[in-house]
């Protein structure tokens, strides 16, 4: 491995400071299992890394019953256990349980995993469907953006430049509400998904009909994104095998995969409309 | 036969040390002054270096050693460990460094310098030019007659071997159907959990040489290292650390004769350790292979002719490839008695990098081929798969063909009939399409399981094709402890352990009181082939057993003098030796040897054998796999593994049952994930790595159930025949076969992907409906 220039700042204003005084020439550095691996491969160039892990601010999950603020280094494995993430936000911790190994999940973090903003990305398509809502801090200050502005394209983020992810807010959905996250890959972990998809269905009241229904689908696509046309034909519709099969396939519409060494664009397209189906079947059967 | 030792579920000799991380590895060794050394490999498949530049990389500070194809001995070598024997040919087509690149990998320089970056930095400062040609990257490309040649042999390829056996044609007319299938398994790696390619040479001052090197077969090794350098065997010593696995892919030489050249030319010492991608990149993995196969059958199941064509990918140099032709023709020819085979048998270069062994060595791809066929001929009689393969497999008392010689046992017919029982096979094939019960998906309905089965033979050994020489010493020491002197090649397996017992029960020593030498040295240890072949039980244990008979008798002879009766009165058990017939007349064996060191005449105890097996009785596995296939989503699920393996005695069952184990996670793998895979244009490997090489996690290994059927065999160390290879042998074929009977699909080509699955679930429902 080459040497580099290494930063350790240890608040926010300090690292702002150094992202624009480097002028964007330095890689932030959030849990590292994705940008070392790749660094190692690629080698650094003129660019260093930015170790954003010693900022105090950027961890902590705080939860007043409504909404939940999810510090940026906050890692997955924390996620994936943290019992009011579980309770409120299913497909999130069920997101976080899919995603990698246990020692990848012990390293990642919630802010890497979206900056990164890998089309394949676990926990981009649960944080989709609980519009998460990213807390921004940049030269110019603060300001929130919801998620489904942020992915531009693979590795593509609508962060500005000098721009860190401080913290992920989430509401807490309406009651009754279900939801369920699915992963497809060739084997049970330390996998990258082929497709994946989270599905959200809040219930009218008293009905067997759905009110709204949040469909989000990864790796079909250059970003994770919200299948809109499938959770249109949902609103209103009754929950069920016939009109989640019809969501599917809107939703199957609306991907582009690729073709790689993973799987053939034919064969994923196939399975976001299996796995929605699934995903929707599983989360109107279950409890949230 | 009650023994003390053998038989018993010891713990292994290596087991403190490996779990708690204090084994020392090559990889954790350093030396005083020791230098880094890396490879600049080839970015193209197939390219001519037009200009070689290193004198920027020469400059640098910190760098000891530049080399490229001037500087290697020009001197044509194969990597592959043979030893010289009628069933080894071995085309010498490498340089240690080439200046025409034959796939991506291929290695054009090396550097050695202070430190890994110092090293990195100097690779990059070498420049060269390369004249780009088409890469061929499958068999067709490589034998079309307008390819350009990899190696200066017509069509590419480097050997056809033709076997053939009374007269097929007739024996077709003779059957009353015929089936004609082609079927092709892909490449795949042996991904030892120590990345393959680890070395460190050091130069002394008398022009020798010592390597340490993650080996399988030290004494190999060193005679092709010292060959390829241009030295005599004897001024190369090989040392063998612990071994962080090996599978085959150690079966021959690595990356040793680059780190002693860059040793000899810095005359410093040089560690030269691959990267797992390296280890992807340039070291041997299992051929690639396309198998058209036609036989020819009676409606009574009896096999009227048998015949195999076969293409061999051996990619870009020979290495094993065309020694490896005939395993590939004797599995096929001695798993079903048939009075006409023919085999013809093709090595083809390609540009892709050089296949050599890995656990089965070409019995895997062959059992695939062959039980997929015979599964869908017992479907086309409408007979059991176990009666078909009952009734046409090699008994014990006839000739096994592959080795044309007698089989001394045979324990498949007892395994057929408890892996059935334990897999549920009648009941459960009665329920072919039956829709899954508990895993069943809500709702949906759309998984199916099924139940399959494939048999397999293996060797003990490589007799007669290869020699199978074995070396061993066993010194009894003042304190009636015993030191086993053996060439030890155990790179995870266990034989270390097995050969302990085999040498302690023939002493009547205690298992304790047996020390093998952990490490091989070629300079201590007497010539031993090392591990290939399921051998180490069979051969080593040979040697080591007579070996330590050979003490025994010095040490009862003794003995006898002491106690003053014949020593033919005399026996030993847990380190006393006793009269037989008086038993309170008893000396430690402790005793014995102190007065033999410091008696009258003064000597130690010492055994000494070097020599070869007697035989080569092979071994039987029967495999059954139960599976669920979704059929929504293609995706296979493997739920139970039987494993019913006759391995002769088994000297230490927990060691055997271990490696049949191990095996089955690499089996699964072949079956269903595991491919490498290259750009087909431009022969760019897709995936080097383990993110998108998928072997299996802990997660996604079912059940096994391992079933030891012990047929033991006269000629083996207290009737002990093999395990290493055979219990990944059967495994895809049985999943195959499973998958066939849950959803009526055959898939001829492996891995059996989710696309695939979905793709013949397709077609059939296609023509269903016509």
């Amino acid at each position: 491995m080459q040497s580099f220039n290494y930063y350790e700042p240890a608040t926010v204003w300090e690292a702002i400071g150094l992202l624009e005084s480097l002028k964007g020439n330095v890689f932030s550095l959030a849990g590292g299992t994705d940008l070392m691996r790749t660094l190692k491969k690629t080698g650094f160039t003129d660019y260093g890394v930015l170790n954003l892990k010693r900022i105090p601010e950027l961890g902590g999950i705080e939860f007043d019953g409504q909404v939940m603020s999810v510090g940026a280094l906050t890692t997955v494995s924390t996620l994936a256990a943290h019992p009011e993430v579980n309770r409120h936000f299913p497909a999130l911790a069920q997101a976080a349980r899919a995603l990698g190994t246990p020692q990848i999940r012990n390293l990642a973090t919630i802010g890497g995993n979206l900056g990164t903003a890998s089309p394949a990305s676990d926990l981009a398509p649960a944080l989709l469907v609980y519009q998460a809502r990213l807390n921004l801090l940049g030269p110019d200050g603060a300001r929130v953006m919801a998620i489904n502005e942020f992915f531009k394209g693979p590795g593509q983020t609508g962060l500005a430049p000098g721009e860190i992810i401080t913290r992920i807010d989430l509401t807490v959905p309406a009651a009754g509400t279900v939801g369920a996250f699915l992963k497809h890959g060739v084997r049970k972990s330390h996998e990258i998904a082929l497709v994946n998809t989270a599905v959200l269905l809040v219930p009218l009241r008293a009905s067997a009909a759905i009110a709204e229904a949040r469909i989000a689908l990864g790796a079909v696509g250059p970003t994770v994104f919200r299948a809109t046309q499938a959770e249109e034909q949902l609103a209103g519709a009754e929950g069920g095998p016939v009109s989640f099969e019809r969501a599917a396939r809107a939703a199957q519409e609306m991907t582009s995969p690729i073709s790689d060494v993973r799987a053939g664009n034919d064969y994923r397209k196939h399975m976001a409309g299996v796995l929605v189906k699934r995903a929707l079947l599983q989360a109107w059967g279950g409890t949230i | 036969m009650a023994y003390t030792i053998v038989g018993q579920r010891v713990p292994r000799v290596d087991a403190r040390e490996k779990v708690s991380g204090r084994a020392v590895y090559t990889g954790d060794m350093t030396l005083p002054h020791m230098l880094v050394g890396k490879v600049l490999r080839s970015p193209y498949a197939h390219a001519r270096v037009v200009r070689i530049d290193t004198a920027k990389a020469r400059s640098l500070p910190g760098v000891k050693a530049v080399i490229t194809f001037e500087d290697v001995p020009k001197i044509f070598w194969n990597s592959a460990g043979f030893p010289p024997s009628p069933g080894a040919i071995l085309m010498e087509d490498q340089y240690i460094l080439t200046d025409k690149a034959r796939y991506v990998g291929d290695g054009i320089a090396a550097v050695a310098a202070v430190d890994e970056k110092t090293a990195e930095q100097a690779l990059g400062m070498i420049e060269v030019e390369y004249e780009v040609l088409p890469a061929l990257m499958n068999v067709e490309a490589a034998m079309a007659d307008e390819a350009p040649l990899i190696h200066d042999v017509p069509n590419n390829i480097m050997a056809h071997m033709p076997i053939v056996i009374g007269d097929v044609d007739q024996g077709f007319a003779e059957a009353d159907m015929v089936f004609e299938d082609k079927y092709y398994v892909p490449k795949v790696y042996q991904v030892s959990m120590e990345p393959c390619g680890v070395a460190m040479a050091a130069p002394d001052m008398d022009g020798r040489i010592t390597i340490w090197t993650s080996t399988q077969m030290p004494h190999l090794v060193r005679g092709i290292t010292a060959h390829a350098l241009g030295l005599s065997t004897s001024q190369v010593r090989i040392i063998k650390p612990p071994v962080g696995g090996a599978f085959g892919s150690r079966l021959g030489v690595v990356n040793e004769p680059i780190a002693a050249l860059l040793a000899i030319k810095s005359g410093k010492p040089v560690m030269l350790k691959y990267s797992r991608e390296e280890s992807f990149l340039a070291t041997e993995s299992r051929h690639p292979l396309t198998m058209i196969l036609k036989t020819g059958v009676k409606k009574d199941g009896t096999f009227t002719a048998r015949q195999m064509t076969a293409y061999l990918d051996g990619g870009a140099y020979a290495t094993h490839t065309p020694s490896f032709a005939g395993p590939v023709a004797g599995w096929f020819l001695a798993m079903y008695k048939s009075p006409n085979i023919k085999i013809d048998n093709y090595s083809v270069y390609t540009n892709s990098t050089q296949c050599g062994a890995f656990r089965g060595y070409g019995n895997p791809q062959v059992v695939f081929a062959v039980e997929s066929q015979v599964d869908d001929i017992a479907a086309a009689l409408g007979l059991d798969p176990l009666t078909i393969r009952l009734k046409n497999h090699p008994c014990a008392g006839e000739v096994w063909m592959w080795s044309n010689w007698v089989i001394e046992s045979c324990g498949l017919d007892e395994g057929i009939k408890r892996g059935a029982e334990a897999i549920g096979w009648g009941e459960k094939r009665k329920k072919r399409f039956a829709e899954a019960g508990e895993n069943a998906v809500t709702g949906t309905g759309t998984k199916k399981r099924g139940v399959g089965m494939a048999y397999m033979m293996h060797v003990s050994g490589a007799r007669p094709m290869l020699h199978e020489t074995s070396a061993a010493v066993v010194k009894i020491n003042e304190d009636g402890k015993a030191n086993l002197i053996y060439s030890n090649s155990d790179c995870g397996q266990g034989s270390g352990t097995a050969l302990t017992q085999v040498a302690a029960e023939e002493l009547g020593l205690n298992y304790e009181d047996v020390f093998i030498t952990k490490t091989a040295d070629t300079d201590v240890a007497g010539f031993d082939i090392g591990s290939h072949a399921s051998r180490q039980a069979y051969s080593g244990g040979n040697a080591v057993k007579k070996a330590a008979a050979a003490a025994k008798e010095k040490l009862l002879a003794m003995a006898a003098e002491i106690l003053e009766v014949p020593a033919s009165d005399l026996e030993v058990a847990q380190g006393m030796v006793r009269v037989r017939t008086a038993p309170e007349q008893v000396i430690s064996v402790a005793e014995v040897s102190h007065k033999a060191h410091f008696g009258t005449h003064g000597h130690q105890i010492i055994g000494a054998v070097s020599e070869e097996p007697p035989g080569n009785p092979p071994v039987y596995a029967a495999q059954f796999a139960e599976v669920e296939v979704d059929t929504e989503t293609g995706v296979i699920e493997v739920l139970k593994v039987v494993a019913a393996h006759d391995v002769g005695t088994a000297i230490n069952p927990a060691v055997v049952e271990g490696q049949i184990e191990g095996a089955i996670q690499q089996g699964i793998g072949y079956a269903l994930t595991e491919e490498y895979r290259y750009q087909p244009e431009t022969g760019q490997p897709l995936n080097p790595n383990f993110t998108d090489y998928k072997i299996l996690t802990a997660l996604d290994m079912p059940e096994v159930e391992t079933i030891l059927v012990e047929a033991s065999a006269e000629t083996g160390p207290f009737g002990a025949k093999s395990v290493g290879e055979s219990g990944l042998v059967a495994t895809a074929a049985a999943i195959a076969n499973a998958v066939y009977d849950a959803v009526g699909i055959r898939i001829k080509e492996l891995p059996l992907s989710p696309e695939k699955v979905l793709a013949a679930l397709r077609e059939k429902e296609n023509s269903g409906n016509e």
